[in-house]
């Protein structure tokens, strides 16, 4: 519970587009963790939890229940198969001033961290997204002892190297109008909520940046 | 940049049936109003008043000042004194943060024309984008007294009751929208969800209902078809229920995921 997070390239990209793509609502989506081999994982030494993606979900009527178990159910049965598992809730709040967790973060992460301790509840932190990111905009909390969600300390929250450079990049060129989200995937079945372009395009984009 | 190569009619006509639509497009319309249609406004006769109003709102939604002024200029030039570019004044207080400037501008519009509509409703707006979601329930609910047959405002007064968690205040305000829109399967779907959400077996069966009645007006609606199967399964593991009930239930379940697994 006391697990430093590491967030990589893909996570943080499609969690910020999908926050760009929509700056007149609320959003929310989960993120993805490896599974862990063996049960909860309390050997007592604090390990790393890396969030390898993120699904984006809602930009509509965030509290509401039935398309929310929907997509819980499909984006389990869908990760499986690549040995990942919901690790955590993400949302931005409506108000570019608000980063405070509403109770429809604190239900759903709730939900998640019942099947799975390290779980984490991310809020994007409005005001500090921006075209040239210096720092990550986002706010990660995990679940005490005692029930309670708390924030972690900058220090332990790590970003992919690299990854707020790529991220900028591709605000500055308005990708997050091509990001898909559960709600675009319920208008029109074609959509794919796994996002795939987008980490095709992260994957060029860091390998260019090798070069 | 590819909109410098666009034809400015083609532009006029987009921009005319995102207004027709009242579809949120304020980045493309800065764009190529920018880019192309700002040099031809004259060559727009009528509807050029229309368009700087369009563009105007969408300067100011994505805080570029520079294309949004110079609109409103040209519209009091042009309508002094009007009550419309007056509220447009106060939405640029509102895109600054000057939340009360805002509000006694459009208390003045309300007292000069106790019928606008439009800047009551602009109030409910300063007051959410302020976050007091409390008050601008109670605004809301003071305004559909006197308006009780605005489906726009309706649906703001319920989205503004999911904020707050008040499930059955939000499913009352679809309750209304349904009695005066029986075929929008848009929101029986809504209704249907709130109820869910709402849990027990009774929310549940009246949201199976719902669903239904959604995927009749709409076979298209997937979230209908989802909610129709969730709603069936929820509802079948009730210990209360009979058996004929429990094997309807289940052909419906087993119908609305063939639907869906077809589209």
């Amino acid at each position: 519970m006391s697990a430093d997070i590491s967030l990589s390239c893909p996570a943080l990209a499609k969690i910020l587009l999908h926050a760009a793509r929509y700056p007149q609502t609320a959003v929310s989506g989960v993120v993805l963790a490896p599974a862990r081999s063996g049960g909860g994982g309390d050997t007592g030494t604090p390990s790393t939890v890396t969030l390898v993606d993120a699904v984006p979900l809602f930009h509509l009527n965030l509290s509401l229940a039935p398309m929310l178990e929907v997509a819980l159910t499909q984006i389990e049965q869908w990760y499986k198969t690549e040995g990942l598992v919901i690790a955590g809730y993400y949302q931005a709040n409506e108000n570019i001033k608000d980063n405070v967790p509403d109770f429809v973060a604190l239900k759903v992460a709730e939900k998640i961290a019942e099947n799975n301790n390290d779980a984490c509840l991310i809020m994007i932190d409005n005001s500090r997204l921006c075209l040239d990111l210096v720092v990550a905009p986002v706010i990660v909390s995990q679940l005490t002892s005692e029930g309670k969600w708390k924030s972690k300390d900058r220090s332990s929250v790590h970003v992919e190297a690299g990854a707020l450079d790529v991220v900028s990049q591709l605000l500055q060129r308005r990708v997050q109008h091509d990001v898909c989200d559960f709600d675009n995937h319920l208008d029109d079945l074609t959509c794919d909520w796994a996002n795939p372009q987008i980490n095709k395009l992260l994957t060029t984009l860091s390998a260019a940046a090798q070069d | 940049m590819a909109t410098l190569d666009l034809d400015w009619e083609e532009v006029r006509d987009q921009l005319r049936a995102w207004r027709e639509d009242n579809t949120r497009h304020s980045e493309e319309v800065v764009d190529t109003w920018e880019h192309c249609l700002k040099h031809y406004k004259t060559k727009l006769g009528d509807e050029r008043w229309m368009v700087e109003e369009q563009v105007f709102v969408a300067g100011l939604d994505c805080n570029r000042l520079d294309i949004a002024d110079p609109c409103l200029m040209a519209l009091n030039e042009q309508f002094p004194g009007s009550l419309r570019v007056r509220k447009l004044r106060a939405m640029r207080f509102e895109a600054l943060e000057k939340f009360d400037e805002a509000m006694e501008v459009y208390d003045n519009i309300i007292r000069q024309d106790e019928t606008n509509s439009t800047a009551r409703k602009r109030k409910v707006a300063v007051l959410r984008g302020q976050g007091r979601i409390t008050d601008a329930i109670k605004e809301l609910t003071e305004y559909l007294k006197l308006f009780m047959s605005d489906s726009e405002a309706w649906q703001e007064l319920c989205d503004l009751y999911l904020k707050e968690g008040d499930y059955s205040k939000a499913a009352f305000c679809m309750e209304e929208l349904i009695l005066s829109n029986p075929h929008n399967h848009l929101f029986h779907t809504r209704y249907a969800e709130i109820k869910y959400t709402q849990g027990g077996l009774d929310n549940m069966e009246i949201a199976r209902s719902y669903f239904c009645q959604a995927a009749k007006l709409n076979p298209g609606n997937v979230r209908a078809l989802y909610g129709l199967f969730m709603s069936c399964t929820q509802v079948l593991s009730s210990p209360k229920l009979s058996a004929q009930k429990k094997k309807e239930t289940q052909q419906l379940a087993t119908w609305a995921l063939k639907e869906v697994s077809e589209r």
